[in-house]
């Protein structure tokens, strides 16, 4: 049975305070949500590619393990080798670059182009709207084509040619950059390559972990099954981002720190006065620190709540309006700002409870003032 | 206004801790955006840190290219070509490509840059070492060696390849990546490029007429550096621009939070105060500068504490992680004075409201 | 007779040291039985509120010794001495000091609280309790919400919601109108004549004389002669035996309020057919 829930009414008498307390509280986890998001959802967007391609193994140079701001070059001949290798169901070559999509004004989409095999794997897994390119076509990102003023069947430039859109993708855009599907063939006369791919996807017909062995192995080659692939992917974003996200935690908990402090502080400070008469009264210690505890507790559960949701509509906002930037909200993340806002309102709580502590009951006997 | 009695100084002086505790949580929030600002800042530069450093004044690259990001294939035979060019003082190939670094197992992002040994494009500064003259040699930034405990003479696998370290770099990495420089032919070995470069790099001393000059008899792309430079910047500015101003726009949001709770109590506790301020006859407006004063003066301290607390936070953040640059702009500081400043009104609407609400009769009460 | 809810010995409290010491209570010897009411009056300074406060358990005096239901407060140890106020004492004070945000209801409910009492028993004692005293329709109202009448009964209330043995008023009347005032002097008579308890009131009201049984004035922290009380068998009224007009009537002797009580009775002695009784 409970009594009466004295420090959850001391927060909501003051409904302004609370609310700025709140509020506060919620700025500053929204501060740590969305940078995880950020971060969280440019490492999804990365994947994407790779987690949604048929491959189960992804066979790079030697050395390489990622696809994106990675180079790669394999000589053609290991593209039959691999198909030759027991465990193999399939094995397609793709052409990989980075480079400009030029549309018809001067305006340039910085885009992964990929050449691959018409009909084979490595090509869009889904186009929104057109076909698979044929001989001099392209399938560029639909987002990227509104942004280059390009309709289905106009025409672009990268890598040193011409190129007429045949068709649109969605969904692979990210925040540097889109993808783009060409013929393997085009690739390499646009660039003069021959003999040389980039990756080989390959389809396995047992466990891609031990097929990716075999391949490494005995062809000197790097190969890794699809998640292990997707994992070092999102390696390249965390370990490029860990010092970044430390900067921004410190400063947004320092935030939070500072909020909550204020909120008790101020709530404390304002009824001193009723702490003495509740220590008259006969009231531990104890109970009046579960008083603090009850308005830090409140305080920091609805500021963690109210962000969360805000969150998710920031993230939805900045899509809408960027259309590359996404902010992926992870269980994982809301648990770690949740816990760190807790260690928050505990040390935010020290000097109230100090405060409380120096209240000596006999100023009921003073008069207010 | 003089003789008045400094009400807003008073309310807000008279508890220094909370009015401590506002001023830091304020100069955290400032001091965030100045930080912000001051790692923009610093990307920007060092998105241009090679053609700054390098000493080309013109880039010749593939028709179209603009920028180092986009891909650009030269083929080897135009080199000859722009040096005939009067006006060319040096014409030489380079191969940009990036790769990703694992160095004690972490990934570390890293510009590859070939150039002939002897030329243009190797690392502009070198306090360590020398540049590579073999296939089998490499140049790296000494702030990534440290971290990494890489010394001259160790060894660094680069896409599946071991080079020896033979000299350490200066300003070459930044808090994304690192350039790391080796041979071309080491370059175009690595990455099986065809008998190209990515770019010729050119110096000149009429750099708009060479360029001129370049594209009419090669066909190729010659742009100028601070062309390029401006485009590296523009590029890498609006991948981070979103995410930048999202991060500024919620600290702005906190830290008007901050002025708005620390003023609000501080009203509330003088509640029956300003009832009998108002009871006296004061005027609303009155009343509002009275509060607006107090937001002002805590907003004005916490853009003082924030800047003190930036530049303590940026020292320590480039003294543990070198790779950070930290430049902030004057017109930078400026702009957050003025945000502040906004802070400052805005923080002052619920004190306000609360103030309009007060009733005078309060004074008659016990 | 009333057994001693409070004792007091000697009590000696002085603050400070050398120079600068303040011997605000000096030798006080007080007891107080169960039911009965001791008004202290005295000038400011006179240690009023100190010997209030260590009455209170909430200041050690120097010396001397307390009692209250029997209970030596120097052998109750510092971390026992809140349950013991909350079970042992009631306060009522001259601010009410309310709760500003607990509900009438939940000001006593609190008190209920502190001594273990929770949930569905302790709302409805808190219910009784103001319904007694008229508050009924005011249950759910915050203090902001009640007149100063109201809140100083809500105060009552929660000083007797754990039956306690003793109850502290400081300037119970201070802030509340005539009328109002008797109000609540008549309610710290009932606790004391109608449960039991002892009440001892600090005040410069000359309305708690009215109620009180005994009248002591505190000054340099001294108790000096204490004044008995008579009730005036005209009107009713209690009256200080040393400065009221009185009338042997029959070897008995009388006290009244006024004069004119005193005429009315000695035109007419036998209507008003009372013994004089003395409070204390």
């Amino acid at each position: 049975m409970r009594g009466v829930p004295v420090g959850r009414r001391n927060l909501l008498s003051e409904w302004r305070r609370a609310f700025l307390g709140i509020a506060g509280v919620a700025t500053a986890i929204l501060l740590v949500l969305a940078l995880d998001g950020l971060f969280a959802g440019a490492m999804n967007q990365i994947t994407r590619i790779i987690d949604t391609s048929p491959a189960d193994v992804f066979v790079a140079q030697r050395g390489v393990r990622n696809m994106h701001m990675a180079t790669s070059a394999i000589p053609a001949s290991e593209v039959e080798a691999i198909r030759r290798m027991p465990g193999v169901r399939w094995a397609d070559p793709i052409l990989y670059d980075t480079d400009a999509v030029v549309g018809k004004t001067a305006a340039r989409q910085l885009s992964y182009v990929i050449g691959y095999l018409p009909g084979r794997a490595g090509g869009p897994v889904k186009i929104a709207r057109g076909h698979e390119p044929g001989p001099g076509e392209i399938v560029i990102d639909q987002r990227a084509a509104s942004r280059l003023g390009v309709t289905l069947g106009g025409q672009v430039r990268t890598l040193g040619a011409s190129w007429r859109v045949s068709g649109f993708t969605t969904g692979l855009v990210n925040i540097v950059n889109s993808v783009s599907y060409v013929r393997l063939g085009d690739f390499e006369a646009a660039r003069g390559i021959r003999g040389v791919v980039s990756f080989v996807l390959v389809g396995a017909a047992g466990n891609p972990e031990t097929l990716a062995g075999h391949i490494s192995t005995e062809l000197d080659l790097s190969a890794l099954s699809r998640p292990r692939f997707s994992a070092q992917e999102r390696r390249v974003v965390s370990d490029m981002s860990t010092d970044l996200m430390r900067i921004m935690t410190i400063a947004a908990f320092s935030i939070g720190l500072a909020v909550i402090g204020l909120t008790l502080h101020a709530a404390t400070l304002s009824r001193l006065r009723e702490i003495g008469v509740m220590k008259a009264l006969g009231a531990r210690s104890g109970r009046l620190s579960r008083i603090v505890l009850s308005q830090a507790g409140w305080t920091i559960g609805a500021g963690v709540a109210f962000a969360v949701p805000l969150t998710a509509a920031l993230g939805w906002a900045v899509l809408r309006a960027t259309g590359n930037v996404t902010l992926a909200l992870t269980a994982g993340s809301v648990i770690r700002a949740a816990g760190g806002a807790v260690v928050l309102g505990g040390i935010g709580a020290v000097a109230p409870l100090l405060m409380i502590a120096r209240v000596d009951p006999m100023t009921v006997f003073r008069r207010q003032q | 206004m003089r003789g008045r009695v400094p009400i807003a100084r008073r309310n807000l002086l008279a508890d220094r801790r909370r009015l401590a505790t506002g001023v830091f949580g304020v100069g955290v929030s400032i001091a965030l955006i100045f930080l912000l600002q001051g790692l923009w800042g610093g990307v920007l530069k060092q998105a241009s840190a090679y053609e700054d450093g390098v000493g080309a004044q013109l880039w010749v690259g593939d028709r179209g290219t603009s920028n180092t990001f986009e891909s650009s294939v030269v083929p080897l035979t135009a080199v000859d070509r722009i040096r005939a060019i009067p006006g060319v003082d040096r014409a030489d190939p380079i191969l940009i490509r990036s790769t990703v670094l694992t160095l004690h197992g972490r990934k570390v992002l890293a510009s590859v840059i070939g150039s002939r040994p002897g030329a243009m494009g190797g690392a502009w500064s070198l306090p360590v070492g020398r540049a590579p003259r073999s296939n089998g040699e490499i140049v790296v930034d000494r702030g990534l060696a440290a971290q990494h405990g890489i010394g001259l003479g160790g060894r660094i696998e680069v896409a599946g390849e071991a080079f020896a370290v033979v000299g350490l770099s200066a300003g070459t990495r930044s808090w994304m990546g690192a350039y790391v420089f080796m041979t071309f032919d080491a370059a175009r070995n690595l990455f099986h490029f065809p008998d190209a470069a990515a770019f010729v790099l050119v110096r000149t001393q009429h750099p708009s007429s060479v360029a001129g000059a370049i594209e009419r008899q090669t066909g190729l792309s010659a742009v100028l550096r601070e062309t390029i430079r401006r485009n590296d910047r523009t590029l890498l500015a609006g991948v981070m621009k979103g995410p930048l101003d999202l991060m500024v726009a919620i600290a702005f949001a906190a830290g008007t939070m901050i002025v708005a709770l620390t003023i609000y109590s501080a009203v509330v506790e003088r509640a029956r105060e300003y009832g009998i301020v108002k009871a006296l006859g004061t005027s609303g407006t009155r009343l509002l500068r009275i509060v607006l004063g107090q937001t002002s003066a805590l907003a004005a301290l916490g853009v003082a504490a924030g800047y003190v607390i930036f530049r303590g936070a940026a020292a320590l953040v480039v003294r543990l992680r070198p790779q950070f640059l930290v430049s902030l702009a004057g017109s930078r500081i400026l702009w957050v004075v003025a945000a502040a400043g906004l802070m400052a009104v805005l923080a002052a609407i619920l004190p306000a409201r609360r103030i309009a609400q007060l009733d005078p009769a309060t004074v008659y009460r016990g | 007779m009333n057994e001693i809810a409070v004792k007091a010995e000697r009590l000696e409290k002085t603050f400070g040291e050398g120079d600068v010491q303040v011997r605000a209570v000096r030798g006080v010897d007080l007891e107080v039985g169960r039911g009965e009411v001791v008004l202290i009056m005295g000038p400011s300074g006179s240690g009023k509120t100190t010997l209030l406060s260590m009455l209170g358990a909430m200041l050690r005096p120097t010396s001397g010794a307390i009692s209250i239901d029997g209970v030596d407060l120097a052998r109750v140890s510092e971390s026992k001495l809140h349950d013991f106020r909350a079970r042992r004492l009631g306060f009522v004070f001259q601010d009410f000091n309310l709760l500003s945000s607990l509900s009438a209801q939940e000001n006593v409910e609190f008190a209920l609280n502190l001594t273990g009492q929770t949930g569905k028993r302790s709302r409805q004692r808190a219910q009784e309790l103001l319904e007694g005293f008229g508050l009924g329709q005011r249950l759910g109202f915050r203090p902001d919400k009640l007149s100063g009448g109201e809140k100083q009964r809500v105060a009552i209330a929660r000083a007797l919601a754990n039956r306690p043995t003793v109850i502290l008023a400081d300037e119970p009347t201070a802030n509340l109108d005539s009328k109002i005032g008797h109000e609540i002097a008549r309610l710290l008579r009932r606790a004391a004549s109608e449960e039991q308890r002892a009440v001892v009131m600090v005040s410069h009201d000359q309305r708690l004389k009215d109620i009180a049984d005994r009248i002591l004035w505190l000054e340099d922290g001294k108790f000096r002669a204490a004044t008995q009380m008579a009730v005036d068998p005209v009107c009713g009224m209690s009256v200080e035996r040393e400065d009221s007009p009185h009338f042997n009537h029959e070897g008995e002797i009388h006290f009244f309020c006024s004069p004119a009580c005193r005429d009315e009775f000695t035109a007419n002695p036998g209507r008003f057919d009372r013994s004089p009784r003395k409070a204390g």
